[in-house]
């Protein structure tokens, strides 16, 4: 395996990857095409490199089947993910930060059940979350739209995922605790990390270099 | 019949495979392969039972492993037992409980399945079939070679080429760890960080716990530690732990014996690989072939396991997992041998069984053709005389020009 082994890439659609492109075009990857993608799922560049363009949540399979040898996820896709991926370089990019949230001037202490109850899309971060606090919850899964869980009685609080803030508070809803604050980060196939360690390994600092210029910028 | 009474008789549990003869021919021959080559370095059967005790075999196993076995009650007294979920664990409970003491080393292969619970629609097989060896005794660096030189044969043998055996040294980073001075809880983290290769997490546990910034940056580059021979010289730069430095020493050994014996180009570095670290006590390799996202097996050196069981002894092995050996080899393009002929045998029953039975003797696949059979080559037995049957008509044949055709 040499410095030029070809490697696939799977990034999902949307301001990730607006915001990852520059950082991989700084690298020296040639993802063309990528920044209008339309209905298409597999760009080659001239050099044998391919990206893939997949659902955001879908990146980690992809990358821990082989069937890219890295890929850029938000620590939300992460931490819902059952196994850990190697991960080395913070990209910088996607800041998010996962939080309780609740009704306005309804504390948890303040519920009519017995039990907390917690709807949210992210069951395995929420129950990591409330376990650490010695909290047994029921966790109710949903797929969005979360906010109106609190508003209807079906849930006490939420575990989402917020960026600035304005669909909780037209909801009525404020966050009472962060869980975690995170930007994405770029991860890589066990396998390939090693058997095309001499391509990656510079590709890897150059991403961490391109993020820390472009982070200590913004 | 409908078909959903079709699926349902049909159904076997996720996660198991049926093989039939072609799929079947193909793994015996990897594992008589893998066995032949085994055995030829001197390692001789052991057997396992299928289930254990759980309390028992659990002493030697990590946590996850215990949580993903299937467990049975034992009618007789109520204890749990568990579905053999890893070999080497009951490969340290026998030889630990062994009473008439053989002298070491002991050198012992398997061949067998193992079994644990996995999440639904996550692609991994619950039965896993499983080739590997134990070397136990020996805690010098000539065993370690020995046993990577054992698994990269065995791997050659079977006609692969392409592909490395990326080894760690766990004494490395446990050195580094124990010199850094951390909490158990803040030292467990930076494990698991390190487990994941995750850089930013490592250094910003590092800042937290107070750990000077030079320090950090030392510790933060183990991760990416990752290529040949030369990854030694950076690792010393690293640490002066005397301990550290005594790992990479061994691994340097390691590295020369195999160099000595013509197999150090299959030889890669990660000494950033962590993963079991409480399970794990030296030398830690995977075996990694293009075109598989997924290691094709692994081992290590697991010192501290026989003593969990109540005699301590050095212990290293390896396990391949030979549906993803025959992956591989279906990848790479290697020819396996094929079955030899088959020969279909019709006439009257003691003309035939007689004609057959000398096939056999002289090593062919005979049958006697049964109603509507039509596997093999036709051969018609006629008294002592045999006939090749085709679409041509029918030619007189002897079974010495059979033997030689074959």
């Amino acid at each position: 395996m040499n410095t030029q082994t070809p490697i696939t890439v799977a990034l999902a659609k949307g301001k990730l990857l607006d915001d990852t492109l520059p950082l991989f075009v700084a690298a020296g990857l040639d993802p063309r095409g990528l920044d209008d993608p339309g209905r298409k799922l597999l760009f080659e560049s001239p050099n044998g490199d391919r990206f893939l363009v997949v659902r955001a949540a879908d990146v980690p399979v992809y990358v821990e089947h082989g069937g890219a040898d890295m890929g850029v996820a938000g620590l939300d896709v992460l931490a819902e993910y059952p196994d850990e991926l190697y991960q080395p370089v913070d990209m910088r990019v996607g800041y998010c930060r996962m939080s309780v949230a609740a009704q306005k001037g309804v504390g948890l202490d303040d519920r009519p059940g017995t039990r907390v109850r917690v709807a949210t899309k992210y069951p395995r971060v929420a129950e990591a979350h409330f376990l650490s606090k010695g909290l047994a919850v029921d966790i109710i899964k949903l797929y969005g739209s979360m906010e109106l869980a609190p508003l209807v009685g079906m849930a006490d609080c939420i575990v989402d995922l917020v960026s600035t803030g304005r669909t909780l508070k037209e909801n009525g809803l404020v966050e009472v605790e962060t869980i975690w604050e995170s930007t994405a980060r770029l991860v890589v196939n066990r396998a390939s990390m090693k058997l095309k360690h001499a391509r990656l390994a510079p590709l890897l600092a150059a991403l961490q270099r391109a993020a820390d210029e472009q982070g200590s910028r913004s | 019949m409908n078909r959903s009474t079709d699926l349902a008789r049909a159904m076997v549990p996720r996660g198991t495979v049926p093989f039939f003869p072609e799929l079947a021919a193909r793994k015996r021959t990897v594992e008589a392969r893998l066995w032949d080559t085994f055995s030829r370095w001197g390692y001789r059967e052991i057997i396992p039972p299928l289930f254990e005790y759980l309390d028992v075999l659990s002493q030697g196993l990590a946590p996850e492993t215990v949580a993903a076995g299937y467990k049975l009650e034992d009618r007789q007294d109520g204890r749990l037992m568990v579905l053999r979920p890893d070999v080497t664990a009951q490969v340290a409970r026998m030889a630990a409980a062994r009473r008439d003491n053989p002298a070491t080393p002991h050198r012992y292969a398997y061949q067998t399945g193992v079994f644990s619970h996995t999440d639904a629609h996550r692609g991994r097989p619950r039965e896993v079939f499983q080739a590997g060896v134990e070397l136990l005794g020996p805690g010098g660096y000539s065993a370690d070679a020995e046993v990577l030189a054992l698994l990269i044969t065995a791997l050659r043998d079977l006609g692969l080429d392409d592909f490395i055996v990326s080894t760690g040294q766990a004494r490395y980073f446990k050195a580094i760890l124990g010199d850094l001075g951390l909490s158990d809880g803040v030292g467990a983290e930076l494990t698991r960080a390190m487990g994941r290769k995750d850089v930013p997490s490592i250094r910003a546990i590092l800042a937290a716990a107070g750990v000077d910034a030079a320090k950090a940056d030392r510790v933060a580059r183990i991760p990416l530690l990752i290529g040949g021979r030369e990854v030694l010289e950076t690792a010393r730069g690293l640490t002066k732990c005397a301990d550290a430095l005594a790992a990479l020493d061994h691994l340097e050994k390691v590295a020369e014996a195999l160099d000595s014996c013509g197999l150090g180009r299959h030889l890669s570095m990660d000494l950033g690989e962590v993963r079991d670290m409480d399970y794990y006590t030296g030398v830690v390799f995977d075996v990694l072939a293009p075109g598989m996202g997924i290691e094709l097996g692994g081992g290590g050196r697991y010192d501290d396991l026989l003593g969990r069981f109540g005699h301590p002894m050095p212990a290293i092995g390896f396990a391949l997992d030979v549906e993803r050996v025959l992956e591989a080899i279906g990848r790479a393009g290697v020819p396996l041998a094929a079955e030899g002929p088959l020969f279909r045998v019709s006439g009257t029953l003691p003309d035939a069984h007689r004609a057959a039975a000398a096939l056999r003797a002289r090593g062919l696949n005979a049958v006697v053709a049964l109603k509507n059979d039509t596997g093999g080559t036709a051969l018609e037995a006629q008294g002592e005389r045999l006939f090749r049957v085709s679409a041509q008509g029918r030619q007189p044949v002897d079974v010495e020009t059979l033997v030689s055709e074959a």
